[in-house]
């Protein structure tokens, strides 16, 4: 019997509200924003850290989990943002712009204030949508047959691929890479294992998590060994708090918050973009319709909300093609689409059919989160203010031995541990070549549906290998895509040349 | 350009990487065709997907090789590896004697050799750590989630 749309609702209510996943909320909470406040761990870094605890919980806790750790940690990077010029997170990088000069001037406390306030309203409002817009995508989604899916997720890695870096073309090596890794293990028509090279350990083909773990939590405690820059303080601990805004400040932001809030929803719709765009998107939109544009750059409050409005809202924004479609857009997002596909739970158009609990689980849960955000984001600057007095080498130590963790926990093998450490050094050679991560994890992941939907086209056009160019959606999505990879040949060379103009002009 | 010593160049590097995956991937694409054919009419077989994808890594190794040689301008890049190999290295002796001496004991050990090698000469700050750890892991993994450790 159908529950309805109400009872699914309610019931998702009081699962969000049980004292485990509130407990998990708060702590996902709470860890998101101290991580996000460390200069260059970031939100995926902070996902991958804590996913080894995600391994025993149910798929629901799981979730709810690592989506309050996304959402603390883009606002965590405004903390560092606003108190030390550095960025915890890409998000924060437009938000010191006005964030620091207001700490300069002795006001760190709006700032954060203003910071906190707009992180949380672009949340919700993210939230919402999310709720609103992701099964009617889903219900469109349904309609799509395996040459659509195919086009779909195709064209979904190559705008990936081509915004993961300003070398598109290694975006496009980094995809296809994983795309390869996807083909390792036991063939799912014929059941022959490929790329296996006799190893038992790949007979279920490459593990992703444990190789994102390596690729995002391993390869940066590798680059924090050799990082030896510190972050400077110039101000008393002590002094720093969160200050209240008064009601004129809280009415002036009204506007710049919600138009980053609906800037970043958008943006975090489509795969590839990313935090950092959105919060510059924002800021941009914010300085160009403010009524005193002058004060942007020297410590507007305005400068502060928007950004973080919009990077908040990206969070829920993302959430919305990889439930429907099974397509992340990030990241970050990859990891919760990994945890969800560990717990058998696979995203994409019969998502709400199979799953409607969780999928209001997942609609409520993250209302929930920015609630929580308000509460702990008021008492957690200062502790993550000292937070940054921790060493890196202590850092870096203590990320490795999570990795090592993380891939030891998976499935109690010593193989995953093997493959999570080469994929960290994987990560942190790409990183030295400017060859990005994202395009490879977001291709693993979605490597055996794109398989899948490819052979099941071909199987039911009896053989026709034109079958996608006979569909108008799958047509304009290859075409897309192609021209989606001649644009980054294009612009690669367009880079090179600038870069050859710069050094004959110097 | 003047290279100090653990210093490489990113077109060097460019051109090294396109080059091995090429090989790789030709290689990979050579075993493909020892894969068996598929059971199914009009169904291609298990080798068919992979060689879509070989090829195409091909291609993109033959774009970024010509554009590496190509590539007049250049970037330093710092390997550290005086910085990271030891590292490397303690990672691959930690995973070579996890199996023998079980998770505990040789995570103690790897914290406390890491902390030592990046400079923590603090012996009392390294014990707590190492065991904070441990007992940590612990009471979280094991005795609160229920995942085995051993």
């Amino acid at each position: 019997m159908e529950n309805s749309i109400s009872d699914l609702a309610l019931n998702s209510i009081i699962a969000v509200f049980q004292i485990k996943n509130i407990l998990m909320i708060i702590f996902g909470i709470s860890a998101g924003i101290l991580l996000g406040a460390l200069p260059g761990i970031g939100a995926s870094t902070a996902l991958a850290i804590f996913l080894p605890l995600t391994y025993s919980l149910p798929v629901g806790s799981s979730v709810l989990l690592l989506c309050s750790i996304y959402t603390g940690a883009e606002y965590g990077g405004s903390i560092s943002a606003i108190a030390i010029r550095a960025p915890g997170t890409g998000g924060a990088a437009a938000t010191l712009i006005d964030g620091y000069p207001l700490t300069q001037q002795g006001l760190p406390g709006k700032a954060l204030g203003a910071s906190l306030y707009a992180s949380v309203v672009g949340g919700l409002f993210s939230a919402v949508v999310l709720a609103l817009f992701t099964p009617p995508l889903a219900a469109l989604g349904l309609r799509f047959g395996p040459p659509e899916m195919f086009a779909l997720a195709v064209f979904g890695v190559a705008v990936i691929a081509s915004l993961a870096s300003q070398a598109p073309l290694k975006g496009f090596l980094s995809a296809f890479l994983g795309f390869l890794f996807a083909t390792a293990g036991i063939d799912q028509f014929v059941g022959f294992s490929r790329f296996t090279f006799n190893q038992s350990a790949l007979f279920g083909g490459i593990p992703a998590i444990p190789a994102m773990i390596g690729l995002f939590a391993l390869a940066e405690a590798f680059r924090m060994v050799e990082s030896k820059v510190i972050a400077e303080k110039n101000f008393e601990i002590n002094k720093v708090s969160l200050a209240m805004l008064t009601l004129k400040e809280f009415r002036g932001l009204l506007k710049p918050t919600f138009r980053g809030s609906v800037i970043g929803t958008i943006v975090g719709i489509i795969p590839g973009i990313g935090t950092s765009v959105a919060s510059f998107f924002a800021y941009d939109d914010a300085r160009r319709t403010s009524k005193k544009p002058e004060e942007f750059g020297k410590g507007s409050l305005e400068g502060v909300a928007a950004p973080e409005a919009a990077n908040n809202a990206v969070v829920g924004g993302a959430l919305i093609p990889m439930l429907a479609l099974g397509i992340p857009g990030s990241a970050s997002v990859a990891m919760l689409m990994g945890t969800l596909i560990m717990n058998d739970v696979v995203p994409g158009p019969f998502f709400f059919e199979k799953n409607p609990d969780l999928s209001f689980l997942i609609f409520t849960g993250n209302f929930v989160c920015n609630l929580v955000l308000l509460l702990v984001g008021y008492f957690s600057v200062k502790v993550c203010i000292r937070a940054l007095d921790v060493p890196k080498e202590v850092l870096a130590t203590f990320i490795m031995a999570v990795s090592f963790l993380g891939a030891y926990a998976h499935g109690n093998n010593h193989s995953d541990m093997v493959i999570m450490f080469c994929f960290g050094i994987v990560g942190w050679a790409f990183g030295k070549m400017e060859i990005p991560v994202v395009p490879c994890i977001i291709a693993m992941l979605l490597g055996e549906m794109v398989e899948s939907n490819f052979l099941s086209s071909i199987l039911i056009s009896h053989g026709d290998y034109l079958v996608f160019f006979k569909r108008p959606i799958t047509t304009v999505l290859l075409l897309l895509s192609v021209a989606t990879f001649v644009y980054s040949v294009i612009k690669d060379r367009q880079l090179a040349s600038r870069l050859r103009k710069n050094e004959i002009d110097a | 350009m003047a290279y100090r010593k653990g210093e490489d160049s990113v077109k060097k590097a460019n051109i090294v990487t396109a080059a091995a995956i090429f090989l790789l991937s030709l290689y990979l694409f050579k075993l493909s065709y020892s894969f068996p054919p598929s059971l199914q009419q009009y169904m291609p077989g298990p080798g068919f997907w992979p060689r879509v994808i070989l090829v195409c890594l091909m291609g993109l190794c033959i774009i970024l090789f010509c554009r590496g040689l190509m590539q007049k301008n250049d970037i330093k890049i710092n390997w550290n590896l005086r910085h990271v190999m030891p590292v490397f290295i303690l990672g691959a002796a930690y995973l070579a004697t996890i199996e023998l001496a079980g998770y505990f004991a040789v995570t103690v050990l790897l914290i406390a050799a890491m902390l030592l090698f990046l400079g923590f000469r603090n012996w009392k700050l390294i014990t707590a750590l190492s065991a904070g750890w441990i007992i940590t892991v612990y009471l979280i993994f094991v005795r609160l989630l229920g995942i085995p450790l051993n």
